[in-house]
């Protein structure tokens, strides 16, 4: 079974803009791997690249241990599920089904056995003789994961195989992606671009962004301990508050101002941030997740005060996105005690969970 | 109920325009080749006379009708062979992404824009025996001349030589069209599926491209089917009528012979045949047939 | 009013003619005095030398003429189908038509009889070929005035014989013989040339080589010297193609397959003429107008070298040429008031001086006597003092292509049944055999009996 090693790979499409720029990533075997990022971010034309559709720029890409960078795409033996389905739209369901296997001239009968069985098990036997426009969306992307799981093969690379779905169908699909994963023990190589599903399939999500890889790591550590600004702001359900702050080291317990509020950091968090060579650079910024903050009415020395713009109910919770003069703050609140727009609101965060970010945007606090 | 009625008054009155041209343009033409035919009617010979199927009866025993039936029925396939292989392989030829492949495709297409009179023209002295410059060039090779135009075995394809000079750049501009319009992601799943190229090429290109492919057949058999001006420039149906077409067959008793019932009843059966054809291949081949 | 100006006028100019004086248009009456008077003059013509020679001095023509000439110049067929179609007209959209000898029977029904303004316009008819004044009478009536009526004759190379010691060939016979010792003689000479190309080509060539082997295709009536062209009935619309003057001139053309040049199959009209003109064969069948192809070119390698014959008389046939041209003529749905014009023109541009004026620009034709001893129109055309002379010996004649209205359908299914034979698809008996069988049939179709 195959382990995929990205090493040092670049792609650029002109001499100038790089698609992807030294680009690092290891897939063991079995594992299940997500590359999250936005759209342009490279994501794609590494999928591509690992795929063999694109050629590769520099580096090197290695499958257990073995150049793969001059390998034509059909010598590669990864089965491919695309965003679009890319059906074969002359070919009914039985048709595309069977492609792969009569690519290896493989005998009918026992072809007709193994497009049977796949059409059983993602509930397709009903469709064979239906052309790709007569099926919907999710019926001709069960017919795209047939057509990848029907050979032999253990890798699958899935380019937003769910990006066009509905999303109760998006749901559906990827347990059923998920599944098949396990049982097949393959080594899955998906692309999204969103977080949430990345969470729910994948064993190790790889975040991207303007052709570099950021971080790997579970949506936890994504979330919790990100690398950098970007990450902090790109992974979460509601986005991070980034607000200035900065250092009072005169104090007698080391404090961190953010606004008007000083906050009390604990001695271990403080000396961090006095190992890091970074916060010379001067500028420092705060990352505050939603959850990581609550509302009082009272002022205190270490609340921000601020005034309520907007409340937007979330199911039993409210996000509270409130003003001050250090910037705008997002706090998720349950619905029962949420201030109303105008109201003054004095907001305390949760010191374990402030994130700090230098001058380049780096995580000054990541745990390593 | 009246509503509708007046509806309906309505609507027919905004189509009969369309209508009455349909009739005038496509259905009078041929509702009076039908009845032309069924008389005996020459040119400036006083009174056409009633002849019932005389005329068809005659064409039924004329021997030379058989034989140009049969003689535009070697012409269409060949030309349309020749034409469809030919422009096919073009087509992919100039699907090549390299610099200066859309002028040379520009180049390529202008033969469609000649008069098919002049290409006639043109062809009759390039394979003419005395003049011409194919001739030259081949007896400076040292080789006897070609009887291009005047050898039993060999005139009849001149004649499809030049049909398909002028001709097999339109198969290539549909068939190019057609190529360019074919989706790439197909052929990024052909490749995930492990096809190699001539897998590719049968199993995905060619039943992609198959509608188009059956409309150009189609149109270039209908069309050449038609074709007269080259025999009329290169070889007026000789040698020995081996190039003589059904129209050039029908322009003889037609309009040199006058005979317009006759030529009528010829130009009735031609019709027949075309259309018969065209629906035979229609329905076998089946464009645009989903279950197939 | 202008007619004793005119009469007067042609007299004159005929005299001169005569005197070998005509050399220039520049004697023609001045625009003021012009033949049209500031009218019209609508013409149908037909795509052939003479009239190609109007469209190209058109401009002096009408200076010439003082008035609007409208030509409207057609192809063979289209010509025809005109022709016909304007004849079911109330109203003639044309003065003047052009006809071809062979077709006076198909139009005899409406074209105006112009023996009345011949004799009142003291038109000097004598001056006429014979063969080509009479081409246009049919039934007591002048149906057209000869504009372009030329012969198809025999040209043969004069060095090329003289070199091998042969003598000119009056028989065909001699042209075998002829044809045998020159073919491939010297590189890319081949024996003759001829018009072998399927349809009307070639039946042209069988009605008029059928001609001289003694018998017209069809069974007219024989007269003095040749046959009745005046007086086709239906009983004369037998084919008689499985005669034995019939086998005789296929066993001829089988025969000169052999030394014909390259291509011979599809060869015809012009493409002959310019083959031998490049020195591409020694002799050839030829409209003598079309002479001109090589006479008034000095590239052409032929030019001053030939000599000519009426055609070459099979073993019980004739020296006769087969005429051909063109006439004009009235059509008789052209309004009284617009014929004395129409009459005018036609005298105009077939009188001496046009005559000779057509001939600077490529027409060698002169079907007068008085044009055919003009010094510079000789030498210009050296075939016309030798038409001259045929006419004069009555070895010009119009019955081989009988103007019967199936004349083109005649010429038709000779021609394609016949190429079988020549390009050796069919026996020529079998060839002949199916030729009779189809004109039989169209003689009966047509109702003839």
């Amino acid at each position: 079974m195959p382990r995929i090693e990205f090493d040092n790979v670049s792609k650029r499409y002109a001499p100038s803009s790089a698609a992807v720029e030294n680009l690092s990533l290891t897939i063991e075997d079995g594992s299940f791997l997500c590359v999250l990022g936005p759209s342009g971010c490279g994501k794609s034309s590494t999928l591509r690249m690992l795929a063999g559709l694109e050629s590769i720029t520099e580096g090197e890409i290695r499958v257990d241990g073995k150049r793969y960078n001059e390998l034509k795409a059909q010598s590669r033996d990864f089965a491919m599920v695309f965003e679009n389905y890319a059906l074969y739209p002359h070919l009914d369901v039985y048709g595309n089904l069977a492609m792969p296997l009569a690519a290896r001239k493989m005998p009918r009968q026992e072809i007709a056995r193994r497009v049977e069985e796949i059409a059983n098990t993602l509930q397709i036997s009903d469709q064979l003789r239906k052309k790709p426009r007569q099926l919907s969306g999710g019926q001709r992307q069960r017919v795209g994961l047939g057509r990848a799981i029907i050979r032999d093969t253990r890798t699958f690379l899935m380019d937003e195989p769910l990006g066009h779905l509905e999303a109760y169908l998006r749901q559906q699909l990827r347990t059923e992606i998920r599944r098949l994963h396990e049982e097949l023990g393959a080594t899955t190589f998906y692309i999204t671009h969103d977080q949430e599903e990345a969470a729910a399939i994948s064993d190790r999500i790889a975040v991207m962004s303007e052709g570099r890889l950021q971080q790997t790591g579970d949506l936890l550590t994504l979330l919790d301990n990100p690398v950098n600004r970007f990450v902090a702001e790109f992974i979460g359900n509601l986005p991070i508050s980034i607000l200035p702050a900065s250092i009072a080291s005169n104090a007698a317990s080391p404090e961190l101002s953010v606004g008007d509020a000083r906050i009390p950091f604990s001695e271990r968090r403080a000396s961090e941030i006095a190992d890091s060579t970074r916060v010379a650079a001067g500028r420092l910024e705060a990352g505050v997740r939603p959850d990581a903050v609550t509302l009082h009415e009272e002022s205190a020395r270490h609340r921000l005060p601020l005034r309520v713009s907007v409340v937007e109910p979330v199911g039993d919770m409210a996000v509270i996105v409130a003003d001050g003069p250090a910037g705008r703050l997002r706090a998720a609140v349950p619905s029962d005690s949420a201030p109303s727009p105008g109201n003054s609101v004095h907001a305390e965060f949760d010191a374990s969970r402030i994130l700090l970010f230098d001058g380049d945007g780096r995580n000054i606090l990541r745990k390593t | 109920m009246k509503y509708f009625r007046e509806k309906r008054r309505i609507a027919f009155a905004m189509i009969s325009p369309s209508i009455l041209v349909i009739v005038a343009i496509n259905i009078f033409p041929i509702l009076f080749a039908v009845y032309i035919s069924l008389h005996l009617w020459s040119f400036g010979r006083g009174v056409p006379r009633f002849a019932g199927f005389l005329n068809y009866e005659e064409l039924y025993y004329d021997g030379r009708f058989g034989d140009a039936v049969l003689t535009s029925a070697k012409f269409v396939f060949f030309a349309v062979l020749l034409e469809f292989v030919v422009g096919f392989a073009l087509a992919f030829l100039f699907n090549v992404k390299v610099r200066g492949m859309a002028t040379l495709r520009q180049i390529a297409v202008l033969p469609i824009m000649v008069m098919p009179i002049v290409a006639g023209l043109v062809w009759f002295y390039m394979f003419n025996e005395n003049f011409g410059v194919i001739n030259w060039l081949i007896t400076l090779l040292g080789s006897e001349k070609v009887g291009f135009l005047t050898d039993l075995d060999v005139a009849l394809f001149s004649i499809v030589l030049a049909d398909a000079w002028q001709w097999t750049p339109f198969v290539m501009l549909v068939m190019f069209a057609a190529l360019q319009s074919l989706p790439e992601y197909v052929y990024e799943a052909a490749k995930m599926d492990g096809l190699n190229a001539w897998q590719t090429f049968w199993r995905v290109t060619i039943p992609m491209l198959r509608p188009s492919i059956m409309i150009v057949i189609l149109l270039r058999i209908v069309d050449s089917f038609k074709m007269i001006e080259l025999v009329f420039m290169m070889t007026q149906g000789g040698p020995a009528g081996r190039t003589e077409v059904l129209p050039w067959y029908l322009y003889v008793t037609g309009f040199q012979a006058l005979d317009l019932g006759f030529a009528a009843a010829m130009a009735v059966s031609m019709l027949i045949l075309v259309t018969i054809f065209t629906q035979l291949f229609l329905s076998r081949v089946g464009i645009g047939n989903d279950n197939k | 009013m202008h007619f004793e100006n005119k009469q007067s006028w042609i007299k004159k100019a005929a005299a001169m003619a005569v005197a070998g004086a005509v050399s220039s248009i520049a004697v023609a009456p001045a625009s003021a005095e012009g033949v049209l008077n500031g009218e019209t003059i609508r013409i149908l013509a037909i795509g052939d030398p003479v009239f190609q020679v109007m469209q190209r001095i058109h401009g002096d023509l009408e200076e010439m003429a003082g008035g609007t000439i409208e030509l409207d110049v057609r192809g063979f067929d289209v010509l025809r189908q005109q022709v016909l179609l304007n004849a079911q007209n109330d109203v003639s959209n044309y003065d003047l038509i052009s006809v071809d000898l062979p077709q006076f029977g198909e139009y005899k029904g409406f074209l105006v009889d112009l023996a009345g303004y011949v004799e009142s316009s003291g038109m000097d008819w004598q001056d006429f070929h014979e063969a080509a004044w009479t081409g246009a009478y049919h039934d007591q009536m002048q149906l057209g005035i000869p504009i372009q009526p030329h012969p198809e004759i025999f040209a043969y190379r004069v060095d090329l014989f003289e070199e091998a010691g042969l003598e000119p060939p009056r028989t065909t016979e001699q042209v075998l013989a002829a044809a045998k010792a020159l073919h491939g003689s010297k590189d890319g000479l081949s024996g003759i040339c001829w018009n072998g190309a399927r349809g009307t080509p070639l039946g042209q060539t069988i009605t008029m080589v059928m001609g001289s082997h003694g018998l017209p295709v069809i069974a007219m009536d024989a007269i003095e010297g040749g046959f009745d062209l005046g007086n086709v009935r239906p009983e004369n619309m037998h084919p008689q193609m499985e005669s034995d003057t019939a086998s005789e001139m296929a066993a001829y053309l089988m025969e000169l397959m052999k030394f014909s040049p390259p291509g011979i199959l599809n060869m015809a009209w012009d493409e002959r003429v310019r083959v031998f003109a490049q020195g591409g064969c020694a002799m050839t069948y030829i409209w003598s107008g079309r002479s001109a192809i090589y006479e008034l070119d000095e590239d052409a390698e032929a030019r001053g070298k030939v000599s000519y014959l009426p055609h070459p008389a099979g073993p019980n046939g004739l020296n006769v040429s087969t005429l051909g041209g063109w006439f004009l003529s009235i059509p008789d749905n052209l309004p009284e008031d617009r014929r004395d014009l129409a009459w005018s023109v036609t005298e105009w541009l077939t009188s001496p001086e046009m005559m000779a004026e057509y001939t600077k620009h490529g027409n060698c034709v002169a079907p007068r006597h008085s044009v055919s001893v003009d010094e510079e129109v000789v030498a210009r055309c050296p075939v016309i003092p030798f038409v001259d002379a045929m006419a004069t010996n009555g070895e010009i004649a119009g019955w081989q292509r009988p103007p019967v209205p199936e004349i083109q359908q005649i010429f038709d299914i000779l021609g394609a049944e016949f190429h079988e034979a020549l390009a050796g698809a069919e026996s020529p008996e079998d060839a002949l055999k199916e030729a009779q069988r189809q004109l039989d049939r169209t003689m009966r179709r047509a109702g003839y009996y």
